[in-house]
């Protein structure tokens, strides 16, 4: 497997959060999400949050190697959402001010206020399409 | 052909399709393509499929309207031609505002499965405009090709 090379600000930031995890399940997002942005391209996306399972409707998309799609809402069909170009940008995304939810609260902010919960790692189409990596 | 339903029963390999028709398909300039989306009333966030039947181009539409083709090569999975968002290289900074195409390059490997042939996004090239052009056009006709 070819290893890809990241932006410097999420190089910097996977560095910065060794040894420095709030708990076990912020451990495991930085280190699954390094792993799948170095070794899992992706076509068909990988649906990291579905807005069907947290109370805030909130969805991030990962696309190819390190683009998300951050949106909220059930069908809203892509009217509320921004694209961004790597990890670092979409945790910074502020979600009030995107209008997203009622609280003031960046993407990170709200990953650690339910723990992580809401993430899934198994949902890389991908992988579920060809049953391997690409 | 007809309206599409039928030859979207089965996808390439031979298996019943995940996704559906929108809308019957078009050809412009030669150019054979199909507006369809993922089955089903939830939204998956998949994005169009590995394989192509007998189009050569898959469109993908949301509520802003047409903002992604997917071209196949041999019915498998070639070049992602998306306008829906602005995009930053991260080698050289080069930005695609959005509305304005940037071009992906796949390819499929050995195994099956498929990878980027390259990091980095790039413009249309002068025969991919002229080949895929007019169908981006006629789909979006608000889309800068370059």
């Amino acid at each position: 497997m070819n290893k890809h090379k990241l932006w410097d600000v999420d190089e910097k930031l996977f560095a910065s959060m060794v040894g420095n995890y709030q708990s076990v399940n912020e451990e495991n997002f930085f280190k699954n999400m390094r792993y799948k942005q170095e070794y899992e391209c992706t076509s068909l996306n990988d649906l990291i949050v579905s807005e069907y399972e947290n109370d805030d409707e909130i969805y991030i998309v990962r696309e190819y190697n390190e683009e998300y799609v951050v949106g909220q809402g059930i069908g809203t069909d892509g009217a509320k959402e921004e694209h961004v170009m790597n990890l670092s940008e979409a945790l910074a995304l502020n979600l009030y001010e995107l209008g997203f939810i009622d609280r003031s609260l960046t993407l990170w902010d709200w990953l650690r206020e339910c723990d992580y919960n809401v993430v899934n790692y198994e949902r890389n189409y991908d992988i579920i399409e060809n049953g391997k990596r690409s | 052909m007809g309206n599409g339903a039928d030859f979207f029963s089965r996808d390439e390999r031979g298996r019943r399709s995940e996704y559906e028709s929108l809308e019957p398909p078009r050809i412009v300039n030669g150019v054979k393509g199909h507006l369809i989306k993922k089955k089903g009333s939830s939204d998956t966030h998949t994005n169009l499929p590995f394989y192509s039947n007998t189009s050569d181009v898959y469109f993908r539409k949301n509520r802003n309207g047409v903002c992604q083709a997917r071209a196949y090569a041999g019915h498998k999975l070639y070049l992602d031609f998306d306008w829906s968002h602005t995009h930053t290289n991260k080698s050289d900074g080069r930005k695609f505002p959005r509305g304005t195409v940037h071009v992906q390059i796949w390819k499929q490997n050995k195994d099956g499965t498929f990878s980027r042939l390259s990091d980095e996004a790039r413009s249309m090239s002068n025969a991919e405009m002229k080949k895929y052009g007019p169908i981006l056009k006629d789909y979006c006709p608000s889309v800068k090709l370059r």
